[in-house]
């Protein structure tokens, strides 16, 4: 093959009057066609006299990155597990601007704090003991005896199972575009959840 | 490699190397098993796939039907719960493809109906828009930056319906065929076709009424 790139003569008047007729068909002329205006743009002009709709191919397209996939993800699994938590109905409507996750998240955490304060054991302390016992603690070793217990949330996913809604309190997205945490602490009766944003706090390793 | 497993028994890292070991089984599957592995087995590497498959290109589609990328967003997240919270309502008769754009596309007609913003495009953007094409050539004009190719658009488009939005854009931009178009939507054939004669006849009606300088060919004509 001498030429990459033969010369085709398009003709856009009549391609676009038979498109205009049935745009509903799947022309193979058209198809053709299109794929040209898309990639060269020295045919758009002619194109668009044709058929000013044309103009819409045009419109611009979303770029995606890993972090985009990486943000949706987290997304994805905050809207899960606050929809499991029940703060999240199904049914739901597409929430309004900027609602889900972030929003959501921090519905989540609220209705979490609630559902750890609402039994009410007689002694706080212990009967939450066993059911934390899995999330990995921050706190030295020494100092657990005399100090508040902190724990932190675990931060790999995990499909909270039945009766197990304090063991699979993660990290929630709550800021975009953060390390932010959030750490539960447990003082006798108190409870305090603190969220804590890790790209501000250096040498603090979960 | 037994003496792997017998330190994996020992010190419990076993599941994070089978979750490994498991997500690139994953890799291998095409999205119609991704689906079905979501639907019976409820497998939610399945959907972090998927998720990581689709993204781009539900984020491409739902942005052109709502032209504002953070809305996009929170809707293509939307559309990703639907996934997994129907993940039993999957039918594998369904191309993958349609079933996962039609929870999406059908969220984003949603959204749109649920926006009180019907109303048109400022005046001065038109005006702004204008006043640039006059001093341009048309060749000029066939390159005009996408985002001003977006903002006519959003404006034109407010006299569609939500369902004719969608179909044009699914059908002329994305260039699916009508029949998959027509399961998305949610309609028949038939009715794609109205719909699709009807946003076009409507878009170059309003095209030739407040940006002529793009339809003198045979758009203005036509009228």
């Amino acid at each position: 093959m001498s030429t990459d790139h033969p010369e085709i003569r398009i003709d856009w008047q009549a391609l676009a009057a038979r498109h205009d007729a049935a745009p509903h068909d799947d022309d193979e002329a058209w198809l053709e066609a299109m794929e040209c205006f898309d990639h060269d743009p020295s045919v758009r002009a002619e194109a668009l006299e044709a058929d000013p709709l044309l103009l819409f191919r045009q419109l611009p397209e979303a770029t995606v990155d890993d972090g985009e996939v990486e943000a949706m993800r987290e997304a994805v699994a905050g809207l899960r597990r606050a929809a499991s938590l029940g703060v999240l109905e199904a049914a739901d409507p597409p929430p309004a601007r900027r609602m889900p996750w972030r929003a959501a998240a921090a519905v989540a955490s609220t209705a979490l704090a609630a559902a750890l304060l609402l039994p009410a054991p007689p002694t706080s302390d212990e009967a939450a003991a066993p059911q934390l016992a899995d999330a990995p603690t921050v706190a030295e070793p020494g100092a657990r005896e005399t100090t508040p217990r902190l724990y932190a949330a675990p931060r790999a996913t995990a499909r909270p199972a039945p009766g197990a809604a304090l063991a699979t309190f993660e990290s929630l997205p709550l800021v975009e575009e953060s390390e932010a945490h959030s750490w539960i602490q447990i003082n006798d009766a108190a409870l305090s959840i603190v969220v804590v944003d890790l790209d501000s706090t250096p040498d603090f390793d979960v | 490699m037994s003496a792997q497993s017998a330190t994996a028994d020992r010190t419990g890292p076993t599941l994070a190397y089978s979750r490994s070991r498991h997500r690139e089984q994953l890799r291998e599957l095409d999205d119609r098993a991704l689906l079905l592995a979501l639907r019976d087995h409820d497998d939610e590497g399945a959907l972090d796939e998927l998720i990581e498959r689709k993204t781009g290109a539900l984020l491409k589609t739902v942005q052109r039907i709502l032209g504002d990328l953070e809305e996009s967003r929170d809707v293509v997240q939307v559309s990703f719960l639907r996934l997994w919270e129907h993940r039993d309502r999957y039918d594998p008769r369904w191309a993958p493809n349609t079933w996962i754009y039609r929870i999406a596309t059908n969220l984003a007609i949603d959204h749109l109906r649920s926006r009180q913003s019907r109303q048109r495009a400022t005046e001065p953007v038109r005006l702004h828009l204008q006043g640039r094409f006059e001093s341009r050539s048309r060749r000029d004009r066939a390159q005009i930056h996408e985002t001003e190719v977006a903002a006519i658009f959003h404006e034109l488009a407010a006299e569609l319906t939500e369902k004719q939005r969608a179909v044009f854009l699914l059908r002329e931009i994305e260039g699916l065929p009508s029949k998959e178009v027509a399961e998305i939507v949610g309609c028949r054939e038939s009715t794609v076709r109205n719909h699709l004669f009807n946003a076009r006849k409507v878009l170059r009606r309003e095209l030739i009424a407040r940006y002529p300088e793009y339809a003198r060919g045979r758009g203005g004509e036509a009228e």
